[in-house]
């Protein structure tokens, strides 16, 4: 047998992996190109990133400008594959998620040419090619703690959170907060995946709390809040979903979401760039720029009164105009 | 405490020690044959893909209706299939080329990782998988009334399928001549030589085996779990599933006890949390780990791994 086999099949094999990380267009007419890097809950998380791919779509038919994708299989790929695009030269270099922080800064420090766009992070010290898009989670929280209080029967709702980092940790707050404007005797039970890929302990956190009495559950737990959904499909309890509409997941089951149009920060991101506006710096996109909010109740709408449908409106309309305020911690900020 | 909060962390114990149970045997079929196989995570995550995307292909071609299991239980054979090939593979670059056997787990689940994110995007594009509308229903269910409602623990197939091919695992590693095989193969592979046994056909049988347990822990995951797949969602369960195996001494009868154990830890943690207990989560999500490593300690010099592990013929 030739010894430099298993060397071909292992060569083989990296071509393979490279393949399938990164599905680039190779440019020489001068056409802008957008590189988008994913965290490690992949494309096909039906929330986050995936709406993230949404927006890029969405940006390259309103644009005309080439895209690529590379999706991080480990936290420690950030770097490499940020440092990709940008070695490479693309117009504009974006991160989706908290998780990249780190590593987008460094990335950018290392490539004071390029230009970076990151999603869900904002940097204390700004960083001149770097423009950090956050979003008012605390609002969409607050309208789905509101609207959660409002239609629980057993007077108990569930949180499920992936990790304790301050993007969740908006959302939770925000929801908390709404569960006390809205109907202040109800009592939440809270619990966390300790992951975002883990869907069948997010279906156990889930469980837990509905087996505790809890009778509505709103997750913001990534790929692992899959696993809540199922849950209340099991139990026939109500999820509140979160990041995209997740009702499509079990439309007998979700009563809404939590949305927060993370297409929206990817398009402007892109937008920017094309008008030549781009600078670094930190923008937070909130209801009154229709980014955050709460997705229409579909088949579950005989579930909620009609009254909790005025009420929410009222809501909404006083979290965008400022009159309510969700108070967050310094560290939430970030 | 009452029995409906006894009975529902029951049930969250057999629930999360399943996988652990069929990835510790799978560690077992390999590591008593000789053979390391830290790629029980990779060959998981593949069978929890390849058992999933069979069955809802089925079901969407209108091979079968959803109202029966036919779908799922070619599913789950797919994904037995789909992990004994990944197994043979580890068997074929180990033995036949020699490849240093963590290089070649590390390598399988990186593997698992790229390929099934691919193809999943391959299948469904963006925008992710669409969920079963049912999942292998209970063969049993005992349910009490809480006072939050009823509570029930669910015996699922693939859950007691789990208990049967662990003691099925322990009849013959002790008690048949293909045990014993097994065992001289991992102990010391010259003493099969000298019978006029093939060292290399017993690993890649058990090897087959092997990696058909890892894939059927996969199936327990999307086919009976959550019916639906997304991107690692095995989340370290098979690496867990290997420090289960050492536990219990690289024997199915005490693996079953250390998944348990595992399980209910678990369990414990999600419940206490739940509770609403004054301990930051990540401090609870902890305990399960803090006990192997007590129990590791404890079981520290009685451990020993088959003496040939890691070695080619």
């Amino acid at each position: 047998m030739p010894r430099s086999l298993p060397r071909l099949l292992a060569a083989a094999l990296a071509c393979a992996i490279g393949l399938s990380a990164c599905k680039g267009e190779a440019d020489s007419t001068g056409t802008l190109r957008v590189g988008l890097v994913t965290d490690v809950g992949g494309l096909n998380d039906q929330g986050f990133n995936s709406l993230a791919y949404k927006g890029l779509k969405q940006a390259k038919k309103d644009f005309d400008v080439k895209t690529s994708v590379i999706e991080s299989q480990k936290a420690s790929d950030y770097e490499k594959n940020l440092a990709q695009f940008a070695g490479e030269k693309y117009d504009l270099v974006i991160s989706v998620g908290f998780m990249m922080g780190d590593a987008t800064r460094k990335v950018a420090e290392r490539f004071p040419d390029a230009r970076f766009a990151i999603v869900d992070f904002r940097y204390d010290k700004v960083l001149p090619n770097v423009a950090g898009y956050t979003f008012a989670e605390e609002q969409a929280g607050f309208l789905a703690g509101a609207l959660a209080a409002l239609t629980t029967k057993t007077g108990k709702v569930g949180f499920v959170g992936g990790m304790d980092v301050p993007v969740i940790h908006r959302f939770k707050v925000g929801y908390e907060a709404g569960v006390k404007e809205a109907a202040p005797q109800v009592k939440i039970l809270s619990g966390y995946t300790g992951n975002f890929t883990d869907s069948a302990k997010g279906a156990e956190v889930a469980t837990s709390q509905y087996q505790n009495g809890a009778d509505i559950v709103f997750q913001a737990a990534g790929a692992s809040g899959i696993g809540v959904i199922d849950a209340a499909k099991q139990q026939k309890k109500l999820a509140i979903g979160v990041d995209a509409d997740q009702s499509g997941i079990a439309p007998d089951y979700v009563l809404s979401s939590a949305l927060k149009k993370v297409d929206l920060a990817v398009v402007k991101a892109v937008a920017s760039v094309k008008d030549k506006s781009f600078k670094g710096g930190n923008t937070k996109l909130t209801l009154a720029d229709d980014a955050v909010g709460l997705a229409p109740f579909g088949k579950l709408e005989a579930q909620v009164a009609p009254e909790t449908g005025k009420k929410l409106d009222d809501l909404r309309v006083k979290l965008a105009d400022g009159t309510i305020k969700v108070k967050l911690d310094k560290a939430d900020e970030n | 405490m009452e029995p409906a909060i006894l009975i529902g962390l029951l049930a969250a114990m057999l629930r999360l020690a399943t996988p652990l149970l069929l990835g510790s045997l799978s560690g077992i079929w390999a590591e008593r044959s000789g053979v390391v196989n830290i790629a029980i995570e990779g060959m998981m995550l593949t069978g929890a893909f390849a058992g999933y995307v069979v069955a809802e292909r089925l079901l969407d071609a209108g091979v079968f209706d959803g109202d029966g299991t036919g779908h799922l239980w070619i599913g789950v054979l797919a994904a037995v299939m789909v992990g004994s090939l990944l197994g043979l593979v580890h068997a074929f670059w180990t033995q036949r080329f020699r490849t240093d056997q963590i290089v070649s787990g590390t390598a399988l689940n990186i593997l698992a990782v790229g390929v099934t994110a691919y193809a999943l995007r391959l299948v469904y594009d963006v925008g992710g998988s669409t969920k079963l509308p049912e999942t292998l229903p209970a063969i049993l269910t005992w349910s009490v009334n809480g006072k939050d409602g009823p509570v029930g623990v669910s015996f699922t197939p693939l859950m007691v399928l789990a208990v049967v091919l662990c003691l099925l695992t322990h009849v013959v590693l002790f008690r048949t001549p293909w045990g014993l095989r097994t065992q001289a193969s991992g102990e010391h592979p010259l003493t099969l030589t000298s019978l006029g046994l093939s060292v290399l056909a017993t690993r890649y049988v058990n090897m087959a085996i092997s990696g058909g347990l890892a894939g059927l822990a996969g199936a327990f995951l999307t086919l009976e779990g959550i019916g639906q797949f997304n991107e690692g969602m095995t989340s370290g369960k098979g690496f867990i599933a290997l420090a289960v195996m050492i536990f219990g001494r690289w024997k199915p009868l005490p693996s079953l006890a250390a998944a348990c154990l595992f399980g209910l830890a678990d369990a414990m943690q999600i419940f206490l949390q739940t509770l609403g207990v004054e301990v930051p989560a990540e401090w609870l999500q902890m305990l399960p780990y803090v006990l192997t490593l007590v129990a590791l300690m404890g079981l520290m010099g009685r451990s020993r791994p088959p003496a040939a592990l890691g070695q080619v013929s």
